[in-house]
């Protein structure tokens, strides 16, 4: 009988198993916040830099248009281009977020911080998600504030706004999630955002009406999944769409749906990470 | 006994250019194939949707009259990133010291880098104009000042590279030079658009941006017909690559933020 054995039950008591109920709400929370804080913490790379990358967009739009109106879909140029810059704002740091955030931590060893804690695939991938729709959102918002002076932002279907705005930047930070399990170095990123990501956005109708345009470039135009989205939230801004939006919203909500199926598995599995 | 080197060390000198080159040409899919891509987008985005409606500017089509911005853009970028990302790099990982102590002179070390950086532009250059003229005729109407200033332009872009990646100390530094200064005045130079079409006062500014004459006098080597006055555009590019080129010199030398 020795006399240190009370010593070291009183800790071991403190070890066991904690109780979270359903959800662990508390690392649910902390990883949630760990992501935004990282996210929001270079703000001049990551909020600043794309907002002012569009706001040149916009003035060039409307110095190479001169005095001229150049009219879209009956809407001046300026405020047909917004939605799809606002939307670019958020997806590409929605995307950026996600793939930078696990291949960094994958490249520097440190992902196992979040693997290890006791949290589970879907509580993983809900904090990763929900943190990088929420910097998309305040790129958005940032971008907005820039782009205010230029054209004009309207809201004509709140519920199509929010609804295709949500869709949209969700559909871009799985993808940015899964291109981050999938990378194994920098230029694994670059690639994917320079060929995949940034020609979906570009080649959206962000800046054109489709109408009139050749029909391999509408076909290329209709396969791409962006093109509901922006013309959704031009749908949500200005009232004014070239497609159904409602199918089109479908069809995102199914793509996240796939997507976020595929991403779960990919926590789950620690796909590239334990494998 | 101490090697002898001569008046100029052209051995480590060609050795760090070799790196340099090597550096950017290791990932060429980010350095060469991911701008061109950014590039024909742009083409493409811009002339959907503005060229149809855009009269002829200078007797060329809207898309004739942006390659050559694109393109210049596109070469200034890239001869920037490179040398601002080998040195920043360098410094926040600390094989700075590598290039500082081999037997090499601050111009010797000014020229390598520069020259790395002048490779990878007129490279971008390159490859975008010849990609491009498969499927888009570009006329060539003076070669003189295509190549004049497709060097002098690439060549001040790397020297104000290796200026940033002296004074920045963070990779956050870089990005905000990049994004707050690089990006706006190569955006605003007129490669969208003729200056002939803005009002007075901005067009008074415009033409005092350096980028403007980069890109003016290389599209007139290109369609013939410049917004701004070609002399102006051949001095302000000239002097401004020799006063960077003796500020780079002087603080290499110093060792700005470099020694202790």
């Amino acid at each position: 009988m020795a006399p240190d054995t009370q010593g070291l039950q009183a800790p071991a008591l403190n070890l066991a198993v904690r109780r979270f109920g359903r959800v662990n709400r508390v690392g649910f929370f902390s990883l949630y916040r760990r992501e935004l804080l990282r996210l929001v913490k270079d703000r001049v790379d990551s909020l600043l830099g794309p907002a002012l990358a569009n706001l040149m967009f916009m003035l060039v739009l409307k110095v190479a248009m001169g005095g001229q109106q150049v009219a879209a879909l009956g809407l001046p140029l300026a405020d047909f281009v917004a939605p799809g810059l606002l939307m670019f704002a958020a997806g590409e740091r929605a995307f950026s977020a996600g793939c930078v955030s696990i291949l960094f931590d994958k490249m520097e060893g440190m992902i196992a911080d979040v693997f290890m804690a006791p949290l589970t695939a879907g509580e993983r991938l809900a904090a990763y998600a929900g943190a990088c729709v929420s910097s998309g959102l305040v790129a958005a918002a940032i971008t907005a504030a820039v782009l205010w002076p230029f054209a004009h932002l309207g809201i004509a279907h709140p519920a199509a706004l929010v609804c295709f705005f949500l869709a949209g930047t969700l559909l871009q930070a799985l993808l940015g999630l899964a291109a981050g399990f999938w990378g194994r170095r920098w230029d694994h990123y670059a690639a994917v955002l320079g060929f995949v990501l940034i020609p979906f956005s570009y080649l959206s109708g962000m800046f054109y009406p489709t109408r009139g345009l050749p029909p391999l470039a509408r076909a290329v135009i209709d396969a791409n999944p962006l093109y509901y989205v922006i013309d959704g939230i031009r749908y949500g801004m200005t009232g004014v769409t070239e497609t159904a939006p409602w199918p089109g919203l479908l069809l995102i909500v199914v793509l996240d749906l796939l997507l976020t199926v595929l991403v779960y598995r990919m926590f789950q599995r620690g796909w590239r990470v334990k494998t | 006994m101490p090697r002898r080197l001569g008046a100029v060390n052209w051995l480590g000198l060609w050795t760090l250019y070799v790196r340099e080159v090597r550096r950017f040409a290791k990932v060429a899919t980010q350095t060469l194939l991911s701008p061109l891509v950014t590039t024909l987008l742009y083409l493409l985005i811009f002339s959907l949707a503005l060229g149809r409606s855009l009269p002829l500017l200078g007797g060329v089509t809207y898309a004739q009259f942006l390659v050559p911005g694109l393109a210049m853009m596109s070469m200034v970028q890239n001869s920037f990133a490179n040398t601002s990302s080998s040195i920043v790099i360098a410094k926040i990982q600390g094989n700075i010291v590598d290039i500082l102590m081999p037997p090499l002179s601050a111009g010797e070390l000014t020229l390598a880098l520069a020259a790395g950086g002048l490779t990878r532009g007129l490279t971008v250059g390159l490859v975008t104009i010849v990609a491009v003229s498969l499927f888009l005729p570009l006329p060539i109407h003076s070669w003189f000042f295509l190549l004049f200033h497709a060097v002098a332009a690439s060549l001040m872009l790397s020297l104000i590279g290796i200026l940033a990646a002296l004074w920045a100390e963070k990779f956050d530094q870089m990005a905000a030079v990049t994004n707050f200064v690089i990006t706006p005045l190569s955006f605003l130079s007129g490669a969208f658009y003729s200056t002939e079409r803005l009002p007075d006062l901005w067009r008074a500014v415009a033409h005092l941006n350096p980028f403007f004459y980069m890109i003016d006098g290389f599209r007139y080597g290109f369609i013939g017909h410049a917004d701004g006055s070609l002399g102006a555009g051949l001095a302000v590019l000239a002097a401004a690559d020799i006063l960077l080129w003796l500020a780079t010199w002087r603080l290499i030398h110093k060792g700005y933020k470099l020694r202790p």
